[in-house]
């Protein structure tokens, strides 16, 4: 793997590991309470 | 319809520095640097930009989350952003100011980009986790492929402890490169046949020969020196090997004034980390003295 697709590689995995965490904080603080309880108390389940 | 507004905002602005990024982000990717004559601030290679804009939702979520009094979410988004916006400030940091010392004698033996990336995969797995609601295992994935992103596109290095005390087939390689720019350098300084940038470009040359020597008696600053020898060097031997060929077919006084001004950045960036790695043998020697000290007075001979 060239010196480019590494950094490539290691730029899309941060993408969705920094990305992807972010965008569904800023998605749970938009949606209600309600729903973001529920959606956190089945992901517990 | 607040939310949707919201929304459509966030989408707008996220769009919109995408597509101002997406531009720096490719010539990043392709090696290609924004100026050739001026040694860029952050030196070649991977810079940190993108672990300060990355987790920007994760800030916007805490100021929602504020808002709407909703402390869980609250709690999460702050202990995730400010994670990962330390880590990126010291990523950042090391990559603006070479190897840094922080903190106590234990921490200085870690660099502080590993440091960084560990804080920032902890930070999105924090994230992920009390942020977003996920399952912890999922925020250990989280932080796991983070960790993993990280070292492909900046690099995790062991501490100082575990490096290896030899140079090494890479240390002798790069070594070896490093000799052949500081050769190069020299070459094109030739041709340029102005006695004052000659001098100037002897004196750079002659810092370079010290930092390898020192290298080369000491391992362990293969490690504290290898920015200089993968991205300094090289940079300055594309510049000064740039400006020799053009500066004879074109007579450019601004071309002259930035070279004159490259070579003052690149003989004060050379005799810092010449400084540097002066600064860790008397740190070093103030460890071992520490030691000595502490054995004599166990012995009761102090």
């Amino acid at each position: 793997m060239s010196d480019r697709q590494r950094r490539l590689v290691g730029l899309l995995l941060l993408l969705v590991g920094i990305g992807v965490a972010s965008s569904q904080a800023l998605l749970a603080s938009c949606s209600s309470p309600a729903a973001a309880a529920a959606s956190t108390s089945a992901a517990s389940r | 319809m607040r939310r949707l507004l919201l929304l459509l905002i966030f989408v707008l602005i996220v769009l919109a520095v995408a597509f101002v990024l997406s531009q720096s982000l490719w010539r990043w990717v392709r090696g290609e640097d924004e100026a050739p004559v001026e040694v860029p601030e952050e030196g070649a290679g991977p810079r940190a930009w993108p672990l300060l804009v990355l987790p920007l939702p994760a800030a916007v979520a805490a100021v929602i989350a504020l808002a709407e009094g909703r402390l869980g979410l609250l709690v999460g988004d702050v202990l995730g952003y400010g994670l990962m916006l330390g880590g990126a400030l010291l990523v950042r940091r090391e990559r603006r100011e070479g190897d840094l010392t922080i903190g106590s004698r234990w921490l200085r033996r870690w660099p502080p980009a590993t440091v960084g990336g560990g804080l920032i995969a902890l930070g999105s797995g924090v994230t992920a986790w009390l942020g977003a609601g996920h399952h912890p295992a999922i925020g250990v994935a989280f932080a796991l492929v983070t960790l993993a992103g990280f070292h492909l596109a900046y690099g995790l290095e062991l501490p100082l402890r575990h490096r290896p005390l030899g140079l090494g087939g890479y240390g002798e390689d790069a070594l070896r490169r490093a000799a052949g720019s500081i050769a190069a350098i020299e070459q094109a300084s030739r041709s340029i046949r102005q006695p004052e940038l000659d001098a100037r470009l002897s004196s750079i040359a002659a810092l370079a020969r010290q930092i390898l020597q020192r290298v080369k008696d000491d391992p362990r600053d293969l490690w504290r020196a290898r920015k200089f020898l993968n991205v300094y060097l090289d940079g300055v031997q594309r510049v000064v090997e740039g400006y020799a060929s053009t500066h004879g077919q074109v007579a450019t006084p601004e071309l002259d004034q930035r070279f004159r001004h490259a070579l003052d950045t690149v003989e004060a960036a050379f005799r810092e980390q010449h400084q540097v790695l002066l600064e860790r043998d008397i740190e070093d020697l103030d460890v071992q003295i520490e030691v000595l000290t502490r054995q004599l007075e166990r012995e009761g001979i102090l």
